[in-house]
């Protein structure tokens, strides 16, 4: 209920509402409280109280006042209005003051951000250049942190591998060429394996069967005979020439170009048969029967 | 009785039947109570000002319905 209406106004919107008054009844109800004062004042003519209804009644007193007689009204609320009132105004004021706290607390958890933002949003514009800046270093910075690491991670993983590794041996750990024979491995490989074959400046590594004569040029072999598990064979050792395919020299030493998968088998580390490098080394074994 | 007299100049001023005269009348009254809890004081014009006041003899916090008559009324009445 609003305060700056009057009591008329604010009880006809309740009557009729309520339907106690009918609309057509309003332009009369309009001096509602002057008619209650009125009639009240007339019933006090005749009588010393008058009843409110179930709100109390109000009675005529009289006191005496530097030797003159005072008369008053004085208000008899009804006992039960009386018990309750107390505790339903002090709950209404309670739920009244927690009321304002909520809608203060939720001012503040709106208005607070808001300031906030307000005052970021006016730093941020006057500093703008000053704040790209500090962005800009900052992302720099971490960049380069980052860089390092993958360096220190890089130096650590070939520190790692290059630990252990003595005169004897070498680590090989990269690809070195996609589309050649050259061997694909990450490990320890013992350079006084009589299979190993290494360049001088050990940048090229390759595990191969059989041993690779020094004194060989391309194209030329030599032959012996050995043994192997109680049975004889013709060991080939070849040196790649030029325009060589294994198809080529199946047909040359097996006599059967289709025999070619034979001499690649043998050959283990040739990973792609269309592909053999020249100065390479190959081990032909040929069974001797008897 | 003081009520019918008072009902009857209501019915007159109002051109309300007496049934409707006596539900206004109490209507009246609820409404007033109902204000007197939300404002803590309500002033009828004409007949005065019912309010809520601490009760001094009690020590919690304890109110009591007090009222306080319109100058109006009481020169009407003759209480002057």
């Amino acid at each position: 209920m609003s305060k700056n209406k009057s009591i008329t106004d604010l009880y006809l919107d309740f009557a009729v509402k309520n339907n106690i008054i009918k609309k057509n009844q309003l332009k009369k109800a309009k001096d509602l409280e002057f008619v209650i004062s009125k009639a009240i004042a007339e019933s006090f003519k005749k009588e010393m109280t008058h009843t409110l209804s179930e709100f109390g009644y109000l009675k005529k007193v009289f006191s005496m006042k530097e030797g003159k007689r005072v008369g008053d009204l004085e208000f008899i609320p009804d006992a039960n209005l009386q018990k309750k009132i107390s505790t339903r105004y002090k709950n209404y004021k309670s739920k009244v003051q927690k009321e304002k706290k909520r809608m203060i607390m939720i001012s503040l958890f709106i208005i607070i951000p808001l300031v906030i933002l307000l005052v970021l949003g006016i730093l941020g514009f006057l500093f703008r250049e000053n704040i790209d800046r500090s962005i800009k270093n900052w992302q720099a910075k971490i960049k380069l942190e980052k860089l390092k690491k993958e360096k220190e991670l890089e130096e650590k993983k070939n520190k790692d591998l290059t630990s252990d590794q003595s005169d004897d041996e070498l680590i090989v750990k990269k690809v070195i060429k996609e589309g050649t024979n050259d061997v694909v491995v990450t490990e320890k490989i013992d350079l006084k394996d009589k299979d190993t074959y290494y360049s001088e400046e050990k940048d090229l590594v390759v595990k191969v069967r059989g041993e690779k004569d020094k004194n060989l040029k391309e194209g030329e072999y030599t032959e012996e005979i050995v043994e192997i598990n109680g049975k004889k064979y013709k060991k080939i050792n070849y040196i790649i020439k030029k325009r060589d395919t294994l198809w080529d020299i199946s047909k040359r030493f097996l006599n059967n170009a289709f025999l070619w998968p034979f001499i690649h088998n043998m050959n283990k580390y040739i990973i792609n048969p269309d592909i053999i490098e020249i100065g390479d080394p190959l081990v032909i074994y040929i069974e001797l029967k008897e | 009785m003081s009520l019918e007299k008072c009902l009857k100049i209501i019915s007159e001023e109002l051109e309300l039947d007496e049934q409707t005269s006596a539900k206004l009348y109490k209507t009246f009254w609820d409404m007033i109570e109902e204000l007197i809890y939300k404002q803590g004081s309500v002033t009828v014009d004409g007949v005065g000002t019912f309010y809520l006041e601490q009760n001094p003899e009690s020590s919690k916090e304890e109110y009591v319905l007090k009222f306080k008559a319109s100058e109006r009324l009481k020169k009407e009445i003759g209480l002057e």
